[in-house]
């Protein structure tokens, strides 16, 4: 009797010191405004006068050499200095040819580069930006940096990274999407989160986790170490907050500019058939497990809501991964209207371009997935050891690299390769899963989706 | 012409660069201590060799700090063994020694010109960018005089001092055999882990030595710990400063070709 009360003990003992360590790696940043607003403490006007999220997410990550990381203007300015000093044909890549990457990097619509053109940094445009995309904003104005306002593109971007598993995909996206679009372009990003992988959690102190409304569910944390317990936790323990969402439209009225936001699929679907006109149905409503509609493709629906609603136009940025998963090639027209899915999307992205809407996909293949996609994709990042898609690909275009060029510069993880058809440029990133200690996996599990799965 | 053109440039006047390389002025300007000004901040301080050593303790550590100043060329004018006591040149290095050592000595600083001279030559193609720090904003700020780094690369400065504590270290002598022990092991770094083989073997098999290190008052052990680290230390010392690329830089935008780091 005693014994099995002190195994009871040290298993809550375990899953207190689980619970303990997830506090200490994921202490949530609550002074910005992005965290008082969804914190409620005023309304979004009145909070004006705190810094936003991406002014301070860039600090929270060191560099290889365990310094934290340098705002991104200064990374500019360095550049900009060695092209003074060595000539621009010297130049890095990244500066010589700003359509490579600083283009897809930094977004500035048609009234900002109107006024970058002129000069006029003084403008309210400009000048009551955050004070991180301030000074890239004013960087660009300088007549030095001239051809680098010239390549910039008004509107969204699209960036396509692709690798075998472990290339670095992951890790690009938080550091690109998740630090540095916030600090540059104060940019909203919507993570569209699978349910076995939180793959974002290295942003988690500064991220909002949107949950459908209404929806039970359970999230664990599995610790690596096998004399620890898996420990049902909530989702605070790990994100800063969360904000519940009736359907996809509704979520777009709740989020905010500059704010981090990892979305978690809703599986009743809640207004998605009538945003993409197809089918989606719903565990319990199947009939056969083939009819049932895999989560992943509230994306689809995310994507037409942010281009077509106008609920919310500030730039924002979405993440699908497993990207050859949601559009894959040659989809069928099946019980769930995949191939109606799949070639809405490069449409919903073309309009939401327009409406700075960018996106961030992660895919191991380029080759397998629809060519209507791959066609609508400007920027490609290599990672290493993998080839670059072969320019006969449908959709592709020009490939400027080959397999030599990204072995001799992606030679590890955490570098790779970004190109458009014309330019590319080597580039490098943190690694930003070194910010936590935790080692496990937290997953997130939806029982009465899973029950009904079980009883078709 | 000469590079080294006037010996009044550590004057207050504002600082003029001499070239678009930042670490090239910085080289340049550690030659000209090395030889002519001495460096007072440094910490130990180096004296001008034309001025001459009044310690055996200076003569050590300028040695040490010319190795890294040059590259490790001071080898091809003034070698290890050359700093030993009654060889011929360290007797003239010394200084009050009268018109003849003085002439001495400056025929050894004029040799050293070239010493530099070969350093900087193979400095100068790698000093193409310069390196990144929050004070300094355009190379135009960046002040040979104050810049702490040798050839403003924090690797050399680290380097440089690692030595320089070790040197130190040795010349105060050791409490127990456990600190000889703990120091040999701190050698690695100072040395690139070039230390001899079995130098704690060495050490601890000859009574002598061994004695020596542990003496920390008599001047005799201070002179047998004097040779031992000539002859001993500042090899592979040398060999640590040959090894130094130049490429650790602490942040820069990365040479051109390398990948941009985000």
């Amino acid at each position: 009797m005693s014994k099995s009360f002190s195994s009871r003990q040290k298993a809550e003992n375990g899953k207190q010191e689980v619970i303990d360590q997830l506090h200490e790696d994921f202490e949530a940043w609550e002074t910005s405004r992005q965290a008082r607003y969804h914190a409620g403490e005023k309304s979004w006007a009145k909070l004006s006068r705190h810094h936003d999220d991406g002014e301070r997410i860039y600090r929270e990550f060191t560099d290889s050499d365990g310094n934290s990381l340098k705002p991104f203007h200064k990374k500019l300015k360095s550049l900009e200095r060695t092209a003074q000093i060595s000539g621009i044909e010297n130049a890095h890549p990244v500066y010589r040819y700003p359509s490579a990457y600083l283009d897809a990097l930094i977004h500035v619509d048609d009234a900002e580069m109107w006024a970058l053109e002129e000069g006029r940094t003084d403008d309210d445009i400009i000048a009551e930006q955050p004070s991180t995309r301030r000074k890239v904003l004013e960087w660009l104005a300088k007549p030095e940096n001239e051809h680098v306002l010239r390549a910039m593109g008004d509107g969204g971007t699209d960036i396509w990274a692709h690798s075998k598993p472990g290339g670095g995909k992951t890790s690009f996206a938080n550091v690109i999407a998740g630090i540095r679009m916030p600090e540059i372009n104060n940019e909203t990003l919507l993570w569209m989160l699978t349910l076995d992988e939180l793959e974002c959690l290295p942003l988690a102190p500064f991220m909002t986790v949107a949950v459908p409304k209404g929806v039970d569910y359970e999230v664990h944390a599995k610790p690596r170490n096998p004399t620890l317990p898996t420990t049902e936790i909530s989702l605070t323990d790990v994100f800063r907050d969360t904000v519940e969402y009736r359907n996809p439209r509704d979520l777009m009225t709740k989020v905010v500019p500059g704010g981090l936001y990892a979305v978690l699929p809703d599986p009743q679907f809640r207004g998605c058939e009538k945003l993409t006109q197809a089918t989606y149905t719903p565990a319990h409503e199947a009939e056969e497990p083939a009819e049932v509609t895999p989560l992943r493709d509230v994306n689809f629906a995310f994507m037409e809501t942010r281009a077509k609603d106008d609920e919310f136009l500030h730039p924002t940025t979405i993440v699908h991964d497993e990207f050859s998963d949601l559009v894959p090639l040659n989809p069928e027209a099946d019980e769930n209207d995949q191939n109606r899915k799949v070639k809405g999307y490069p449409v919903s992205q073309g309009k939401g371009r327009k409406k700075n809407l960018s996106t961030v996909t992660l895919s191991h293949s380029v080759a397998r997935v629809d060519e209507g996609v791959r066609e609508k994709t400007r920027w490609f990042v290599t990672m290493p050891k993998t080839s670059p898609p072969a320019a006969s690909l449908s959709g592709i275009g020009n490939v400027p690299i080959n397999m030599s060029y990204v072995n001799r510069f992606a030679d590890r993880t955490g570098r790779a390769v970004i190109w458009r058809n014309r330019h590319y440029a080597p580039v490098e990133w943190p690694n930003p899963f070194r910010n936590y200690e935790f080692r496990g996996e937290i997953s997130v599990r939806y029982p009465r989706r899973e029950e009904a799965l079980d009883a078709l | 012409m000469p590079r080294r053109a006037t010996m009044t440039e550590s004057g207050p006047e504002a600082h003029t660069p001499r070239t678009t390389r930042p670490a090239l002025d910085v080289l340049d300007h550690d030659q000209d201590r090395l030889l002519y000004h001495g460096d007072t901040s440094r910490d130990p301080p180096v004296r001008a060799l034309s001025d001459g050593f009044r310690t055996y303790r200076e003569a050590l550590s300028w040695y040490q700090a010319a190795g890294i100043r040059t590259l490790g060329h001071v080898e091809d004018v003034i070698e290890p063994r050359h700093m030993l006591p009654l060889s011929d040149i360290f007797e003239h290095l010394l200084a009050e020694r009268g018109p003849v050592s003085e002439y001495a000595r400056m025929r050894v600083v004029e040799a050293l010109n070239d010493a530099c001279d070969l350093a900087y030559r193979e400095f100068r193609e790698r000093a193409n960018e310069r390196v990144e720090d929050d004070e300094a904003t355009s190379w135009k700020d960046v002040d040979p005089e104050s810049e702490q780094n040798p050839l403003m690369r924090p690797a050399f400065r680290r380097l440089d001092r690692a030595q320089a504590g070790a040197l130190l270290q040795l010349w105060n002598g050791f409490e127990d055999r456990q600190a000889i022990g703990r120091w040999a092991r701190s050698l690695t770094v100072p040395t690139h882990g070039e230390t001899p083989d079995r130098f704690l073997d060495m050490i601890v098999s000859s009574p002598v030595l061994l004695e020596a290190l542990l003496d920390q008052e008599g001047d005799d052990a201070k002179r047998i710990r004097y040779r031992f680290a000539v002859n001993e230390l500042l090899p592979p010392f040398l060999a640590a400063a040959r090894s130094l690329t130049g490429s650790e830089r602490t942040d820069s935008s990365g040479s051109p070709h390398g990948a941009f780091n985000s």
